[in-house]
């Protein structure tokens, strides 16, 4: 202090302006230059410092606004998160429960098949007894013939020790045949095949067919065996059906009776070298099945070609010959006998044949319960044959004619397939002793010509008719 | 629902092919969703029904003729396989003759059948492998040539059984679209043959 004070006490005691002062000033002049340059430098210093402070101000805010948003975005989404949990929380119990219930119903479902299962037992057990059931009714059918049974044998016994050929005799059994025909009943069951080979001409058939064998030197009662041993190229498609022949449970229990397979095998083996061009069709294993219920495979055998020949069957069987005409005639008969339904079934697309084919050729084996086929079969041997099958087709179809009315085409198919064993017995066989075939109908089944050629043309068999035979 | 009101289409459909090819099996399968080693032999020929919904929602009902396979039955066939929209020709994939005659009826159908008809050639009984007789590639091959679709099933293990009615469906709806177009929304599979035979003697015998 004492230094700056000193030179101003001089200069006012004496103001000497000297070089010294001079040069004092410009130098303070100059520092005072200076120092304004460095205040405008300062000052826009300041400005610019107050500019990228303002910047900054505004940088920060913006980044505390992105702040904030995405602190309300993290906000959203841990509440989003929140729920999604809670969501999950509910969807793994709800799972949880979904589980429990699977297995609940998994148990549920378990003991259904446990109780499948014992129905299934149950039906089983159901069946057995039918069987039984149907053993009984059989033996009791047995036991009612009983009594007629005896004089039945007498008769049968008088015919076997006349030679088996007696007209007197086999004439004795048909009217007796006829008297039960009548009056709507059949033949006592267990002497069934025996009064069906005294009812029609089955021998006459065997020495006609062993003739046409002659130049082959096989003896008399050997062509049957002769016929079954030699190979057969029909014998796969026969194998194929033999396990294919059984219409129903009842058919099957007997059929595996008594080597009835084997003997069903042979049979139809036999027959297609009986006929190698003919061979075997599909509907003859039901024919010959039905046969060995009541006689032995060779019985049989020669019953079948009986049926085939005697009785003309085989023209049903040969591709395309007869069935078409029997259609056509069994068409007539329906718009005769039963208009309506006949109408019906045109306007539902059913064509007889439909039926038909499996009646005719199976001689409704296939359709009818076994003892309403037997009964049907004794009124086909007595002699009246194919007739027969046409009333019984007319009464099937007349008995269930008001539900085939209401049906429509797979109910109408059903009802005369499945349908049709369900009618009584008594009330079947009514209805078709009522009917009255059509004369050209009749003439038709007349006019049937049954014949039978080998291969090569040289054994020729043309059976004869039944009046012929008979005389 | 809905389902209930909606009417089904009905096709007719027929099996054909040898004797025990397994024609019956094949849509006692399809319909029943069983297995049968001992099916009584067809004879004639035997009906059977079932629904079927497409993955677009159509309900198709095919109408299922199932004939006999036999020869013998043969003059019977046509009334069935006419006015039919669908066919399947079946044979046994362990038989080589009943392969022959499968192709045998296809050239009957390709002759007497609908122009239209969707015809599905099928290999039947491929759970026998060891015993198999036709490979797969010559059904294939046959198949193409002819413009037929080809499957191999198992009537048994039920293999490509519904697959191969699923198959047909789904070829059905825009052939009777054209169908509508040109003749309106007859249903000519209602009445198989009418009258067949039935027009007298002369028939299919003289």
């Amino acid at each position: 202090m004492d230094y700056f004070i000193a030179p101003l006490r001089t200069s006012g005691r004496a103001p000497v302006v000297d070089d010294d002062n001079q040069k004092e000033i410009a130098r303070l002049q100059n520092d005072l230059d200076v120092l304004r340059a460095s205040t405008v430098i300062a000052k826009h210093e300041k400005r610019e410092l107050k500019q990228i402070t303002r910047n900054t101000e505004v940088v920060c805010r913006e980044f505390k606004r992105s702040l904030e948003d995405k602190k309300s975005i993290f906000d959203t989404v841990s509440l989003e998160l929140e729920t999604l949990k809670g969501l999950l929380a509910k969807k793994q119990k709800e799972f949880d429960q979904c589980e429990k219930e699977c297995h609940v119903l998994q148990e549920v479902v378990d003991s259904k098949l446990k109780e499948v299962q014992d129905f299934e037992n149950q039906i089983t057990t159901l069946r057995d007894k039918i069987l039984v059931n149907h053993e009984k009714q059989h033996n009791l059918e047995e036991l009612l013939d009983s009594k007629q049974y005896r004089e039945w044998s007498v008769l049968i016994d008088e015919w076997n020790s006349a030679g088996g050929n007696s007209i007197t005799k086999s004439m004795l059994v048909r009217n007796k045949v006829e008297g039960r025909l009548r009056f709507g009943e059949g033949v006592p069951d267990s002497l069934r095949g025996q009064i069906w080979q005294i009812l029609t001409p089955v021998r006459t058939v065997i020495s006609d067919i062993e003739l046409l064998f002659k130049s082959e030197n096989i003896k008399s009662h050997q062509l049957y065996y002769h016929l079954l041993e030699s190979s057969s190229t029909s014998e796969k498609v026969i194998q194929k059906d033999i396990q294919r022949s059984f219409p129903n449970e009842e058919f099957r229990h007997r059929m595996l009776e008594k080597d009835r397979i084997r003997s069903l095998f042979n049979v139809l083996k036999a027959y297609s070298n009986l006929d190698p061009s003919f061979g075997y069709c599909q509907g003859m294993n039901f024919l010959v099945g039905f046969l060995l219920l009541y006689l032995n495979q060779e019985d049989t055998f020669w019953m079948l070609c009986t049926i085939m020949y005697h009785f003309k069957m085989v023209g049903l069987f040969q591709s395309g010959k007869m069935l078409p005409y029997f259609i056509h005639y069994f068409d007539e008969e329906m718009k005769a006998n039963l208009p309506d339904l006949k109408r019906h079934f045109v306007e539902e697309g059913i064509s007889s044949a439909m039926f038909l084919t499996e009646w005719l050729t199976c001689m409704f084996v296939y359709n009818l319960s076994r003892g309403t086929v037997a009964r049907l079969w004794d009124l086909f041997f007595f002699g009246n044959g194919q007739q027969e099958l046409f009333r019984i087709g007319l009464a099937i179809l007349q008995c269930l004619e008001s539900d085939l009315m209401k049906g429509n085409l797979e109910e109408i198919l059903s009802l005369t397939k499945k349908k049709a064993k369900n009618i009584p017995c008594k009330e079947l066989m009514g209805a078709a002793r009522r009917i009255q075939l059509l004369p050209s109908t009749i003439a038709f089944l007349n006019s049937i010509e049954s014949q039978w050629q080998t291969n090569d043309g040289q054994r020729k068999l043309i059976v004869r008719s039944k009046k012929e035979i008979l005389s | 629902m809905a389902g209930q009101m909606r009417k089904a289409l009905t096709y007719k459909l027929v099996l054909l092919g040898d004797a025990g090819v397994g024609k019956t099996a094949i849509a006692v399968q399809f319909v029943k969703g069983q297995f049968n080693p001992f099916l009584e032999s067809t004879i004639g020929a035997s009906f059977m029904n079932q629904t079927v919904t497409l993955p677009d929602e159509t309900l198709i009902k095919f109408q299922i003729w199932d004939t006999a396979g036999q020869e013998r039955f043969h003059s019977l066939a046509p009334m069935y396989y006419r006015g039919a929209q669908a066919a399947i020709v079946v044979y046994d994939i362990t038989n080589r003759n009943s392969f022959e005659k499968a192709k045998e009826w296809i050239k009957e159908l390709q002759q007497q059948g609908d122009p239209n008809v969707v015809v599905a050639f099928v290999g039947n009984k491929v759970d026998m492998p060891e015993a198999r007789k036709i490979q797969p590639s010559e059904g294939e091959s046959y198949a193409s040539e002819n413009g037929l679709f080809f499957i191999e099933t198992s009537a048994k293990t039920a293999e490509n059984v519904s697959e191969l009615f699923m198959k047909i469906a789904k070829q059905l709806p825009s052939i009777q679209r054209q169908k509508d177009i040109t003749s309106g929304p007859s249903n000519p599979g209602v009445k198989p043959g009418v009258g067949a035979p039935s027009k007298g003697k002369g028939g299919c015998c003289g």
